[in-house]
């Protein structure tokens, strides 16, 4: 009995043994991922088949952990890689940024210090010739007027690049936001005249006061009505100021100035806010300026926490909307 | 000697008009790029001074259109851009001399000099 069954058994077991070994071929190609079977009703075949299929499923296991880290590494890597890329790339166009500035800045200086020099060489000359032009006069009026037109320029430079290095304070205050608009105004009234303007306010009757740096504010409101008053002719600036609140129920504040003068075109309605830009290039020769005061103005907006934006079409006037929070609160975040 | 001025500022083109006047040259005066390559083409001056920054068309722009047609009539640049890069541009564009504004007059009375015929 014993004998027979052995025998039995030993060629029963060797056939299990080819089956299995025959499955496991797929094995070779490093595939874990399968069951072998055993068609041989014996009990030392099974126990082989349940050891084989343990080892092939911890082998499976495994492999599909090594990959999953792997996947997880690559996953890492290529966050990482992203977060460098975009850093390396902001970094460097906030250099191309500064070196445009640079070059911008140093060919607005030049251009009034040419006329300054070479005006005063130009009299110098005439003088030593004995015959001082009668041209003079005008002479010296154009170099006061560049040399004015430089300070306006290092004032503006000044202005942004201490707010850029972060050595601008804000003071804060508790004011009447309707007495500040009109005594703003009045400063600007000779210029307003000047080109033949008409100033309207559009004030609510009372309004509560509010909160902020009220300094900034004028640098702002005066930049913005001088650019008003300074564009149009013959026609009319109104200042308008309401409050209003926003989705996180603020209060917010707004003054808009609208003016019936050129208008700025699209393609031009967003350049206007970068430094040293002019929507016309013959500007600066027929109005003055720098190109600089909406940079500083967005910038100063933006550090009382608010903003500035631009309704206009071309030819038909221009309206200037700058919006801040009633109450200004210190953030702790760099403008 | 008959010289071109290409200016767009118009205080800094008359002060260097009338400092050429007074020193007896002939000169002639363009406001943009456009009329400055018209001149030239007309007028034949013996030397062009040009700024970069002008409307239309700017300096780079007009010196290639001039010097198609003229190789040898000698441009000197002034320009109030003054970074390395646009002398370097200058002279590899054929102009014969850089000049960054405020402009040293001298010197240019000197440039102009060395291309009298
Ligand atoms: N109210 C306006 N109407 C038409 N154009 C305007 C107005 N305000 C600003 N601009 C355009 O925006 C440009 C930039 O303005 P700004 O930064 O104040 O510089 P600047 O006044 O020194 O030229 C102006 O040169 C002008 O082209
Ligand atoms: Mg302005």
């Amino acid at each position: 009995m014993l004998t027979s069954n052995m025998q039995i058994d030993i060629s029963q077991l060797h056939t299990a043994m080819r089956e299995i070994s025959d499955q496991l071929c797929q094995a070779v190609n490093g595939d874990f991922n399968f069951v072998v079977h055993c068609s041989i009703a014996d009990e030392e075949a099974e126990k082989l088949t349940l050891l084989v299929n343990f080892v092939l499923s911890a082998a499976a296991r495994a492999i599909d952990q090594r990959e999953l880290q792997t996947a997880n590494l690559d996953k890492i890597v290529a966050e990482r890689t992203a977060m460098l890329t975009e850093a390396k790339e902001s970094a460097e166009a906030a250099s191309q940024a500064k070196s445009q500035f640079l070059a911008s800045m140093s060919h607005e200086l030049r251009t009034p210090l040419n006329a300054v020099i070479g005006y005063s060489e130009l009299i110098l000359e005439e003088l030593e010739d004995g015959a001082p032009g009668a041209n003079t006069h005008n002479d010296l009026m154009v170099i006061r007027d560049a040399g004015r037109h430089l300070l306006g320029l290092i004032n503006d430079v000044l202005d942004l690049s201490r707010i850029e290095a972060g050595q601008t304070d804000i003071f804060p205050e508790y004011f009447d936001p309707l007495a500040f608009t009109r005594s703003t105004a009045a400063t600007l009234h000779t210029l307003i005249q000047s080109k033949g303007n008409v100033l309207k306010f559009e004030l609510p009757d009372q309004t509560g006061r509010i909160h902020t740096d009220m300094g900034k504010v004028r640098q702002c409101l005066i930049n913005i009505l001088g650019n008003a008053a300074k564009f149009t002719e013959h026609g009319s600036i109104t200042l308008g100021y309401r409050e209003s609140s926003s989705k996180d129920h603020r209060r917010y504040v707004e003054w808009w100035i609208k003016d019936t003068g050129p208008g700025i075109g699209p393609d031009q309605i967003q350049k206007i806010f970068e430094a040293f830009t002019q929507a016309d290039g013959s500007i600066n020769r027929r109005y003055g300026g720098t190109g600089l005061g909406l940079t500083l103005t967005t910038t100063l907006c933006r550090m009382l926490g608010g903003d500035i934006r631009v309704e206009s079409t071309l030819g038909q006037g221009s309206t200037f909307i700058m919006r801040l929070p009633g109450y200004y609160q210190a953030t702790g975040i760099n403008p | 000697m008959i010289i071109l001025v290409a200016e767009d500022d118009s205080r800094n083109r008359e002060m260097l008009v009338r400092r050429l006047l007074r020193r007896n040259y002939s000169v002639l005066e363009a406001e943009n790029g456009l009329s400055v390559v018209e001149m030239a083409k007309a007028q034949h001056p013996d030397i062009i001074l040009m700024d970069i920054a002008m409307p239309e068309l700017n300096g780079w722009e007009a010196l290639a259109q001039i010097h198609a047609v003229y190789p040898e009539l000698p441009v000197i640049i002034l320009s109030a851009h003054s970074m390395i890069d646009d002398q370097r541009r200058a002279i590899s564009a054929g102009a014969v001399a850089y000049l960054s504004k405020p402009i040293d007059f001298d010197r240019l009375l000197i440039k102009i000099e060395q291309f009298r015929r």
